[in-house]
């Protein structure tokens, strides 16, 4: 994901506000890091450039 | 502007579903359909300079539609990581200028909140399957929330229910086309391997 998307997404669950802090970048892209909830704190991961932003109850049972 | 026959061509190259989940109704959106769909919303002015969701996007087909035509951003959404890895391949075959943003979530509690003018564009579950009737219901609820106008595909009959979904949002149906399109036999069927079915396209006015 680029920066930029930070405009526009928000956690699923109560619609606020994230706060993102990045592991790894690729120039522009964010490969690794995190997505936090600034009023729940739920943590969200982004992994190999997609932010994962099922809600927490869904995540579990996606496949590795 | 590309002529329609023209984005349907570049679309050609937009791969599909390796392994299907019935339960979400996957198949991948006719790049014919994906085109007709997206030329349309182009010439409403509800592509360039907006923001365009794709909510299910799967394997990305009208998220890389929307992302030729010039808008300010694309986002696709989808809940199975396993088409969105495809739909980042297909970003990479169509040869776009500009970047689609893929994000894992689920259009029924969308993890969106876009504050400019906001396209929706998608191809939701029709609630064919028996556990999931009106799953498009969700995901109109979800453009009512994020978006100022969408483009929506549904099975063919859903005009009255899509009308009253407006209605009921203060929304407006502006556009309506029929097109047809070939479902995998999967779905609902079991006597032929694919068949021909009659969708059709809503433009949404929300707000």
């Amino acid at each position: 994901m680029k920066e930029d998307l930070m405009d526009i997404i928000c956690c699923p669950v109560d619609k606020h506000e994230l706060e993102l802090d990045v592991e790894e970048r690729d120039d522009e892209e964010i490969m690794e890091g995190t997505l936090t909830c600034t009023e729940c704190g739920e943590v969200y991961p982004i992994e190999d450039g997609i932010p994962n932003l099922l809600p927490p109850d869904m995540r579990e049972e996606a496949p590795a | 502007m590309s002529t329609k026959t023209q984005l349907a061509q570049q679309l050609g190259v937009v791969a599909g579903f390796d392994d299907p989940r019935v339960d979400l109704e996957q198949y991948r959106t006719p790049p014919d359909l994906a085109a007709h769909l997206v030329h349309t919303a182009d010439l409403q002015g509800d592509i360039e300079g907006r923001t365009v969701v794709d909510l299910g996007t799967g394997t990305g087909m009208l998220a890389l539609a929307a992302v030729l035509r010039g808008p300010e951003r694309v986002v696709g959404l989808d809940l199975d990581p396993a088409p969105l890895s495809t739909a980042r391949e297909n970003e990479g075959r169509v040869g776009s200028t500009a970047d689609v943003e893929w994000v894992l979530g689920d259009a029924t509690a969308a993890p969106l909140a876009p504050d400019g003018p906001t396209t929706v564009v998608m191809n939701p579950p029709f609630g064919a399957q028996a556990d999931n009737e009106h799953a498009d219901r969700a995901f109109l609820a979800t453009a009512a929330e994020i978006a100022d106008v969408s483009y929506s595909i549904h099975n063919g009959g859903s005009a009255a229910f899509v009308e009253a979904f407006a209605a009921d949002e203060g929304g407006e149906v502006t556009h309506a086309f029929e097109s047809e399109m070939d479902l995998p036999r999967q779905f609902e069927f079991h006597d032929a391997d694919e068949k021909t079915v009659t969708v059709e396209v809503f433009r949404v006015a929300w707000r």
